[in-house]
């Protein structure tokens, strides 16, 4: 940050973040969350609300009854639209990962999430249909609930998932099926054709089930049957629903 | 049970709709059936009971449709009743039968303009309408506004009698768009040229650019090829394409009327400029 | 028309015509008496507002940690979102041996007037499915806020002066922070004198589903932000306080003064204290000529629009407007029509007085309509 940004306004140079005194609380306020991880987990679903954008998807993901603990994440679909450069006979897929409000999230990991979720949907969109464009996906995370130090990336990288797919059932765009995820402990599985096939998989490295992929796999793919269920529901409702 | 015959019903992506073939088991004879994926539905393989089987699938959401693709010699005046009801009756031949499988948003069915750009990219063949962007005197730089979807096919040779020839634009009704919403200024727009020679069927060497068309006019136009990385290829060599609308004085004056294939006349001065003007009657 | 040749105009949908030429749709619009938005000419879009429930301030039992964001407002104009958030800093302020800390002489220099106020840095964001750096539309948008901010006077200096408290601990173990303006023994004067920070606004405004120009709606976003706004309260720790270290090295002899870990407290916090009779709210106007060549053949029944030539449009919405429009008013004022900003470009059309004193009430309308909706927000 030493490089002086003349495009933005960014204040005074010598100013110095906030620092809060730690309260002792806070551990333990941080930790019985993962614990219940899954349950009573409510979705919020509103597809449309980007007018700009090809299709969009508002994604409000509760955990138990406080509405503290909610993760808000839009997503936006721009796209079929011009590639610049060589002529493609298939569409380029990127994906943007963005923190609109609290910036936490390392960029490094940033790239990471992006690079996983490319690779998930360059396998899901059917590219064939697009010749010469691009198709960009756009994520913006407005609200994140965890408030330890160390960021928590399972959960918003399952809604990651859940949102694009969402996002692109709203742009029209051609997906072989509804992909979906599920997290269990500190991994996400993504998975396509009813569970029967795993697109994706994220674990993080300070994870205690190394040895047992399998039932990791089984244990999210409950989770992603669960969050299916929901996005198919809901995009059923609102197709009947507009008419 | 038949799959076409089914009732219309709700679809997501990834839903399995039918398999790929299928016997038709009437009462004295039985008949293959074919399903073809159309748009918003793709093949897939799946895995059932151990065995592989292709299937389709959707990909959007949307109602699945049925439409029996027709073969050459049937008389035309059927080509309408593709009723299901009606195929029911007509079924007694042993030649395979061929069904476009297609899922289309109810939202968007019946308008005559949809924002559904992204599954009507312009493909070969496609009537668009351009703006035009720039000009040399090799060709026309433009960026596509929308494309015309269904078209009824238009030959020139035809065309240039009278009959049978689509008005240019909506207001017929023969032809619905899809608009690209895309803003121009992030040039976001999908472009296009149309090369000094698909200006116009004849006298193709002797054409002017200059006097076909102006930056700022809107131009019908057919794509001829999806052209390189940046640009698809148009032509406007048709009675029915080219200049549909332009403004005066390269914009400064009012609206300006085709009076014939070349000029072009503003009611509110009288002056006239030299266009290659779609046919609007 | 009097040729004797039949002009045959080739028709298109309304949609298909908004799209290839914009500005001819408008004037068929305006000719109708209405707009591409289907709003009324001086009609405005509904906003609304919430605080997004972002901000740490914004909930009392919310773990706190890790949330730095002081204020925060998501606004909703039509389709389009802003979400703002204010986070701060804090910045010790240079204070030159000659000048003292002294209202009187401050206040008495007019030209000096810009001085006793503070501004916030705002780094707008549009969503527009790109990245890369900053688009011009941003960059102005960030500068243009920052300016009016300061230039309005909205926040006093004064309402970001930290207010430094000192941590002790007694032999107990426990710890009690003591705040100059709570306490009335006197016990930080000393510090107080030779040191003086400041609280740095920092604004972060993203906006979705840009609709038109956007001055307004962030500005109005970041009012509504602002009000919101809670400032922690901050204190050192004894220990720490005023530590000076000699160290002689080679002879020569330095001091090193240790900088100050300011903490800020995660429990208490105070209102950003604003001037009130400076919160204005943003509106802006078109000015647009209306082209009776454009317009469609009158039915006898029509609605009878003013045939003044040109009309006044609030709140300009959409690609059509956007598109057709050089004449715009900017106009931030308060309910009580005092005006904080005012920028009128004439592009091609003079706004006339009448146009002028029109847009004036009308945004001053708006302004009483929008505060009391932030008086409604508040709990």
């Amino acid at each position: 940050m030493n490089i002086t940004d003349r495009r933005r306004i960014l204040g005074p140079s010598n100013a110095k973040p906030l620092v809060f005194e730690r309260l002792e609380s806070s551990e333990q306020a941080a930790q019985p969350p993962q614990e219940k991880n899954n349950e009573n987990e409510s979705m919020y679903i509103k597809n449309g609300l980007v007018s700009n954008a090809n299709g969009s998807s508002y994604l409000e993901l509760k955990r138990g009854e406080s509405s503290e603990q909610c993760t808000i994440l839009l997503s936006s679909v721009y796209g079929p639209r011009p590639s610049r450069g060589a002529f493609s006979s298939k569409a380029s897929l990127s994906v943007q990962f963005k923190e609109v409000t609290i910036e936490k999230i390392p960029s490094g990991e940033l790239k990471e999430i992006c690079n996983f979720l490319s690779n998930i949907f360059s396998a899901v969109i059917n590219l064939e249909r697009y010749p010469k464009s691009g198709i960009d996906i756009f994520l913006s995370l407005i609200k994140n609930p965890i408030t330890s130090d160390e960021a928590n990336l399972e959960p918003i990288i399952a809604a990651c998932v859940n949102g694009i797919t969402l996002a692109l059932a709203d742009a029209g765009i051609e997906i072989f099926d509804t992909v979906s995820a599920g997290t269990y402990k500190r991994n996400v599985v993504a998975f396509s054709k009813n569970g029967t096939e795993v697109v994706g998989l994220w674990k993080d490295k300070e994870d205690d089930t190394a040895n047992d992929i399998l039932s990791v796999i089984e244990n999210c793919r409950g989770n992603y049957l669960q969050n299916r269920k929901g996005i198919i529901e809901y995009l059923i409702r609102s197709k009947n629903a507009d008419i | 049970m038949v799959y076409y015959a089914q009732s219309t019903h709700s679809a997501y992506p990834g839903q399995l709709i039918c398999p790929v073939y299928e016997l038709e088991k009437g009462t004295d004879s039985q008949q293959v059936i074919r399903y073809i994926a159309g748009a918003g539905v793709a093949e897939q393989d799946y895995e059932l009971n151990g065995q592989k089987i292709i299937a389709l699938a959707a990909t959007v959401v949307g109602e699945v449709k049925f439409d029996e693709e027709l073969k050459e010699m049937v008389p035309s005046g059927e080509v309408a009743e593709s009723n299901e009801n009606e195929e029911e009756e007509t079924v007694s031949t042993e030649e395979e039968r061929h069904f476009i499988v297609s899922v289309t948003d109810k939202r968007q069915d019946g308008q005559a303009v949809t924002a559904d750009f992204a599954n009507n990219l312009p493909r070969e063949g496609d009537i668009v309408l351009a703006r035009v962007t720039r000009i040399s005197q090799q060709r026309a730089n433009v960026e596509i506004l929308a494309v015309e979807n269904k078209t009824t096919p238009v030959d020139s040779g035809v065309g240039s009698n009278g009959a049978g020839i689509v008005a240019a634009g909506g207001g017929s009704g023969g032809a619905t768009f899809s608009v690209s919403q895309a803003s121009s200024d992030l040039g976001e727009t999908f472009r296009g040229l149309i090369s000094s020679r698909d200006v116009r069927a004849t006298d193709r060497d002797k054409v002017k650019i200059i006097d076909s068309f102006r930056p700022g006019d809107i131009v019908r136009a057919q794509v001829i090829s999806l052209g390189d990385g940046s640009n698809y290829h148009l032509s406007t060599a048709r009675n029915d394409l080219g200049v549909v609308f332009a403004k005066a004085c390269n914009g400064a004056g009012g609206m300006m009327y085709a009076i014939d294939w070349k000029t072009m006349v503003a009611p509110s001065t009288g002056f006239t400029e030299a266009r290659k003007c779609a046919k609007p009657f | 028309m009097t040729e004797s040749l039949e002009l045959r105009p080739i028709t298109f949908h309304p949609d298909v015509l908004a799209r290839i030429a914009p500005e001819l749709s408008m004037q068929r619009h305006l000719s109708l008496g209405l707009r591409p938005s289907l709003r009324s000419f001086e009609e405005f879009r509904n906003v609304e507002i919430s605080d997004g429930g972002l901000s740490f301030a914004s909930n009392a039992d919310i773990d706190r940690k890790g949330n730095n964001i002081l204020g925060s407002n998501v606004l909703k104009c039509g389709k389009t979102m802003v979400v703002t958030s204010i986070t701060g800093g804090i910045v010790e302020e240079n204070i030159s041996g000659s000048r003292v800390d002294d209202e009187s002489t401050e206040s008495s220099n007019r030209a000096d007037r810009l001085s006793r106020f503070a501004q916030v840095h705002p780094v707008v964001e549009v969503e527009r499915g790109r990245v890369g750096a900053p688009t011009d539309e941003e960059m102005t948008l960030s500068q243009r806020l920052r300016d009016c901010v300061l230039h309005s006077g909205l926040i006093p200096k004064k309402a970001l002066d930290v207010a430094v408290g000192i941590r002790s601990t007694d032999s107990e173990g426990i710890s009690s922070i003591l705040y100059p303006d709570e306490e009335e023994n006197t016990i930080s004067s000393g510090l107080k004198s030779r040191r003086k920070w400041s609280y740095v606004l920092y604004a972060k405004i993203q906006v979705f589903s840009r609709d038109g120009p956007l001055f307004e709606i962030c500005w109005n976003s970041l009012i509504y932000a602002l009000k919101t706004t809670q400032l922690p309260r901050a204190f050192v720790d004894e220990r720490t306080a005023d530590l000076k270290i000699p160290v002689s090295m080679r002879g020569r002899s330095a001091t090193f003064r240790e900088t100050f870990d300011i903490i800020c407290d995660a429990s208490k916090f105070q209102p950003l204290v604003l001037n009130e009779e400076n919160v204005a709210f943003a509106s802006n106007f078109a000015i647009i000529d209306v082209d009776p060549e454009t317009e469609l053949p009158k039915d006898e029944d029509e609605m009878q629009v003013d045939q003044g030539g040109s009309v006044l449009l609030a709140d300009i919405q959409g690609e059509a407007e956007e598109a057709s429009v050089f004449s715009t008013i900017s106009i931030i004022s308060s309910d009580a029509g005092r005006l904080k900003h005012f920028k009128v470009i004439g592009g091609g059309l003079n706004a006339s007085m009448e146009h002028l004193k029109k847009s004036l009430n009308l945004a001053k309308l708006r302004a009483s309509d929008l505060s009391a909706k932030s008086s409604s927000g508040d709990r």
